[in-house]
């Protein structure tokens, strides 16, 4: 055999050599494996999961305060507070209101680790994009910082705020931040959820990208911001929360208010459903249908479209040709404002005005700069079912750039993406540790789900925002697993260039098939718009 | 016919992107990836004039225009031409930096405000245009005057383009300089005024196209224009052979009309990149191979130089070198091997990524420095490894390791599927087809239920993150030594003499498309193991781990690498990974290191590579252990000027002129 030909095979042969080396390891480990749990069955134990540390178990409860900005003390009910919904149909319902003030619940066993916690201190973790990792990501945060904000310091000044005002029931909170590479570098997204849970040992993860989230709930810590629907967050694990809306629970509500908006006839169902065309959007899609053929309804048309600049600007036009003839009714999710921006651009052009609605999926289009951008004729008859609560109490508006400027008064970056999302997501995480510590007298990984719970649904505190979350659906009561079931009605103004909010509390609420539900919101929607 | 009509106008993004690709290329023999920025530049700048200075359309115009030509001017005098000897990867890396620069420039422009609001998108009725009857109903289309400036100006503006090369006396100097730009040289044609008029005619066109287009379909100040829109027009231009201007507007204006059928018959978006890829595959199947004038210069333009440079014998077989090599390689090997022990464990991650990826521009290099070929969608073939793989091991159950061997061979499939019509033919024909496959990947195969897996690619329990290390290092070593070996081998020698000289190595018995086959399926095949290994690395497989444009990332590690050496290959990955990495921590700024501008500082100041500066500390090394110089001898050239210097000799008088012009002919 010549040297030539022989080399390949000898290659081959080393390869195989490997796998097989490698595979003789796998099935060493799997059979160590194997014993190890038989002995762990044995002692009484799960297999695959850490028990919890015992340091938080007893930590004392600390007297608590009630500051500017900060969460109402335990018993401090929903209805004392201002434009608190009404009880009855959709009102809020948490362990807070159904536990009676001084009692304690009983923390269940979520499979969740502790670490991070002492009884003076809590440390969490949070990830951003640090580096720009490959992209001009770090260039344009080094031309617009203003837009972008610097992320260290609302951190600090969040942190600062929630230590200043009593901590986290006594403990000093401590948050260490890591870089996650952003998009652009999936291997530093794992890499920061390693840094955070093996090596800072943080208590809980503020996440900013899935891939960081679903790392880190894999080491079995919690994590506030999840996967978009229930089905994907119990597939990666449980222990995650969100202030955002899961989609199961908003397309839900948008497939419960069709149902008497479109009516369940089928020569009525001109609805169209229009996305991005990505795996995300595309698992939502089946969501979303699924939801409808609940409630009898079936969408006319679908519309994949591409999440590029350049290809939706190209595109737009004809996939509105394809639904001029099809729908009247158009549900738009946008993963940013641009599919938006393009698509009511062409949709004027080629004189067609259907009835648009949006609901939180689209979070663009729920703030003032993405509506701005949109062709007004168009959007000035959209209807959004929106989590947001009435102007002056939403964090953008007022609360985190007052929080934000006791500590950087000048510096202009106040109403920046920074301050809003250190704002929201420490805040958020500060008030389920407190109410965990309120409710159970600890403060656990565990403990910190009863928390959670606790201000899902609530409009009024400073999170302002509902939640949700996802716990084994072995547990039951006290604890309520439904998403929340609510939301507000919201219209585009066009003289203010903003989105209008009808007298608060107006909402749509969630009964399901076959059931009427909530307010009827039809007159919000003007069936009789015509373009002007 | 409506939808015709409406394919034709909005078409016309594509086939104007095209012609100003074909003018690029025939005068730089280079893909010029910053085009489509430079034309949302002149879209930046008109919106500035007209809705921030409050001027008139007109003027604004044509002030939007000369910025832009001006902005061409600058970019061709000041990068263009300091690289014109430069391979033209080089080239094509520094355009992807160009891009990124114009794009910053653009996010620099004062723009319009809505209110307290700063306008960073707008449909297209905020748009200015010249004039805004009339408006009518054609079919289910409604024709507005945007609609058709765009049908009567477009191809107006094209026929002047066509006349331009034919008839005048620049455009027939702009063709001589694309048929052999040396031989227009010693024909007194200057070269690189030629090269200048070109970029500049190619920025306008590109300028005259954009706002053409955008009171049509809108406009977006801080969104990058994306690499499926540069696909569709590098296929039409690919179609049209990168040499007939008329050719290429035609087929851009179909491929724009297919563009709008296939969103309309299928309201999915991703499908007709599908289509695109599927007509060049055939196009290119079915296409003839034509001896040109062009053809020897497209097969050396596209070679990457600067091969290894070994030791000399004399200081290799130096007892003390020896000492110093083996030591240096010993203790490198000590710290490999005990990483986990003294690194972090997210370092320790860090370095096992870098080891996988770093397979990934070893095909590359594999490919492009021994091969000649360039590939724009290596990281789509790591992606078919690491998507395929989450499909075979967790939706289909197939045990780990015979999934990873498994998607290793259908990676190679996959290059042998799009190797065969791209290598058929001279030119920059596979980097159209990978950046083709790249995008199509990205925006359709993906995403398709029959291919996709579950999103993550879990990774067996036993392996840690300190054990997926030594995986990795072990395949990056095992790697590393079979290319080693090939590259000393027959197949090595076969690719090497097949990128320097096609029709000698022909001559000599060496198939030449077979090798650059077999290259391409090798390379393939690497990039797909890589990618699966990745992939369980990270445990994630979702189609936004595989982005089209992280290919050009790593061909710029490569090429930053030095596309000559394997070892090369690891540095500039360690370089486009690490950089960002360990950067985060000192500074956000030193980030910038690693994207498209530091690349484009990288190649303009160290054209070599990382690879050429580590030879030259090694040299300076052996000649510190050894006392023997390492470099290339140049006592002939150096005696002579140091002659002259003393003002003792002409160093080329007249009868060695000839020499010189042998020299420069060989050159």
């Amino acid at each position: 055999m010549t040297d030539h030909r022989a080399k390949p095979i000898a290659i081959a042969a080393a390869a195989v050599l490997v796998t097989s080396l490698l595979s003789i390891g796998q099935v060493k480990y799997e059979l160590e494996q194997h014993d190890a749990g038989r002995d762990t069955l044995a002692n009484g134990q799960v297999p695959g999961e850490v028990a919890a540390t015992g340091a938080a178990t007893a930590a004392p409860s600390a007297t608590p305060t009630a500051a500017p900005g900060r969460s109402p003390a335990p018993g401090a009910t929903a209805s004392a507070k201002p434009g608190a919904p009404r009880a009855g149909v959709g009102a809020p319902q948490s362990v807070a209101t159904r536990v009676r003030p001084g009692q304690r619940v009983t923390v269940p066993d979520f499979g969740l680790r502790t670490q991070g916690v002492t009884a003076t201190s809590v440390k969490i973790g949070l990830d951003y994009n640090k580096s720009g990792c490959g992209d001009a990501g770090a260039l344009e945060a080094a031309l617009g910082p203003a837009v972008v904000g610097d992320p260290e310091k609302a951190v600090k000044a969040f942190t600062n705020h929630v230590n200043d005002t009593g901590g986290v029931r006594g403990r000093t909170l401590s948050v260490v931040t890591v870089d996650d590479g952003g998009l652009q570098c999936p291997e530093r997204n794992t890499a920061a959820a390693v840094e955070m849970v093996d090596e800072h040992k943080v208590f809980m993860a503020l996440v900013g990208l899935h891939d960081v989230g679903d790392a880190v709930i894999r080491r079995k810590i919690p994590i506030f911001g999840g996967r978009s629907s229930k089905a994907e967050q119990a597939q990666r694990g449980f222990g995650q929360f969100q202030i955002f809306q899961d989609a199961d629970a908003d397309f839900d509500n948008w497939a419960s208010f069709g149902k008497h908006y479109l009516g369940t006839n089928a020569s009525n169902r001109r609805a169209c459903f229009v996305h991005p065309d990505t795996g995300d959007f595309n698992n939502l899609e089946k969501i979303m249908v699924a939801k409808m053929k609940a409630y009898g309804l079936a969408f006319a048309d679908i519309i994949r479209y591409a999440d590029d600049a350049s290809t939706a600007q190209s595109q737009a036009t004809a996939a509105v040709i394809r639904m001029k003839g099809k729908c009247e009714q158009v549900y738009f999710i946008a993963n940013n404002a641009i599919g938006l921006v393009f698509f009511t651009n062409a949709a004027q052009q080629q004189d067609w005005h259907p009835a648009y609605t949006f609901t939180g999926r689209t979070y663009l289009a729920d703030a003032a700069l993405g509506g701005s951008l949109m062709q007004p004729d168009q959007w000035e008859n959209a209807i959004g079912l929106s989590p947001r609560i009435k102007p002056g109490d939403h964090p953008n508006e007022g609360n985190c750039k007052r929080i934000y400027e006791k500590y950087y008064p000048n510096d202009g970056m106040s109403e920046s993406a920074s301050v809003e999302i250190a704002c929201a997501s420490i805040l958020t995480s500060t008030e389920a540790m407190e109410r965990a510590v309120d409710l159970t007298g600890q403060l656990t990984a565990n403990s910190l789900m009863v928390g959670v719970n606790a201000i899902k649904r609530d409009f009024y505190w400073k999170a302002h925002v509902p939640m949700t979350y996802t716990v084994p659906t072995t547990f039951k009561e006290p604890f309520d697993f439904t998403g929340y079931d609510h939301q507000t009605v919201v219209k585009w103004n066009r003289s203010a260039a903003d989105y209008a909010f009808p007298d608060y509390p107006k909402y749509w609420s969630r009964f399901g098939p076959g059931k009427s539900g909530g307010e009827d919101l039809r007159p919000y929607f003007d069936d009789t718009w015509k373009k002007p | 016919m409506d939808l015709v009509l409406l394919g034709l106008t909005i078409g016309m993004a594509n086939a104007l992107l095209a012609v100003g690709l074909v003018l690029i290329y025939m005068s730089n023999r280079v893909v010029n990836f910053a085009h489509g920025e430079i034309g949302a530049f002149a879209v930046a700048l008109m919106l500035t004039f007209t809705k921030v200075l409050g001027w008139g359309y007109w003027p604004a115009l044509l002030a939007s225009l000369a910025g832009t030509a001006l902005l061409a001017a600058v970019i061709e005098r000041t990068v263009i031409q300091r690289l014109f000897r430069s391979p033209r990867l080089i080239v094509l890396i520094a355009t992807v930096g160009i891009a990124q620069v114009v794009t910053v420039a653009r996010l620099i422009l004062p723009k319009p405000k809505n209110g307290d609001a700063v306008v960073f998108a707008g449909g297209g009725a905020s748009f200015p245009v010249p004039f805004t009857e009339p408006s009518f109903t054609f079919g289910r289309v409604v024709i507005g005057p945007q609609h058709l400036i765009v049908l009567v100006v477009g191809p107006l503006v094209v026929l002047a383009v066509v006349w331009f090369l034919r008839r005048s006396v620049y455009g027939m100097a702009m063709r001589a300089s694309a048929e052999n730009a040396d031989r227009a040289q010693l024909l007194g044609i200057p070269v690189r005024r030629v090269s200048t008029m070109a970029w500049v005619i190619g920025g306008l066109l590109a300028a005259i196209g954009s706002i053409l287009l955008a009171p049509v379909v809108g406009f977006s100040s801080t969104e990058a224009v994306g690499l499926p829109l540069l696909a569709r027009g590098l296929a039409a231009a690919t179609v049209a052979r990168f040499e007939s201007v008329g050719l290429a507007f035609g087929v851009g204006l179909v491929f724009g009309l297919i563009d709008q059928l296939a969103i309309f018959y299928t309201g999915q978006s991703g499908i007709t990149d599908a289509i695109v890829l599927g007509i060049v595959l055939v196009v290119l199947l079915f296409r003839r191979f034509e001896k040109r004038r062009t053809t020897a210069a497209e097969e050396s333009s596209w070679a990457v130089a600067d091969p290894v440079r070994p030791l000399p014998p004399e200081i290799a077989e130096h007892p003390r070198w020896k000492l110093v090599s083996f030591g240096t390689a010993g203790l490198a090997a000590v710290l490999l091997v005990t990483a986990p022990g003294w690194l972090s464990t997210s370092n320790t991650l860090l370095l096992a990524t870098i080891a996988a990826v770093s397979v990934v521009t070893v095909a590359l290099t594999i490919l492009s420095g021994w091969g000649g070929q360039l590939s724009i969608g290596h990281w789509a073939l790591a992606g078919f490894g690491g998507v395929l793989g989450s499909r075979l091991h967790e939706v289909l159950g197939m045990p780990f390791w015979l999934a990873f061997l498994a998607v290793g061979v259908l990676g190679g499939l996959m290059a042998l599927l799009l190797g065969i019509p791209a290598l058929r033919l001279p030119g920059p024909l596979l980097a159209v087809v990978t950046l083709g496959f790249a995008v199509v990947c990205s925006t359709w195969l993906f995403d398709e239920p029959w291919f996709r897996g579950t999103g993550v690619l879990d990774r067996p329990a036993w392996i840690d993150i300190d054990r997926y290390y030594y995986v990795c290092l072990v395949f990056l070593f095992v790697v590393f030594a079979a290319v080693r070996s090939l590259q000393r081998g027959r197949f090595g020698r076969n690719v090497l003499a097949v990128r320097d000289n096609p029709v000698q190595a022909a001559a000599m018995g060496i198939a030449v498309v077979r090798t650059k086959l077999t290259t391409f399926v090798l390379s393939g095949t690497l990039a797909s193991f890589a990618g699966f290994l990745w992939a369980a690395g990270v445990r994630t497989a979702s189609p936004e781990a595989f982005p089209a444009y992280r290919s050009l990332g790593l061909l710029a590690a490569a090429i930053i690498g030095g596309l000559g050496s394997v070892g090369g290959a690891v540095l500039g990955t360690a370089y486009f990974l690490g950089i960002p990495y360990f950067a985060a921590d000192v500074s956000p700024y030193f980030g910038i290191l690693s994207t498209g501008v530091g690349l484009l500082v990288l190649v303009l100041v160290l054209p070599g590579g990382l690879a050429r500066v580590a030879f030259a500390i090694r040299d300076r090394v052996a000649l510190l252990v050894t006392g023997i110089d390492a470099r290339p001898k140049v006592e002939q050239l150096a005696e002579p000027v140091a002659q002259v210097a003393a003002g003792l000799e002409d160093p080329y008088p007249q009868d060695r002129e000839p020499d010189r012009e042998l020299a420069g002919a060989g050159r």
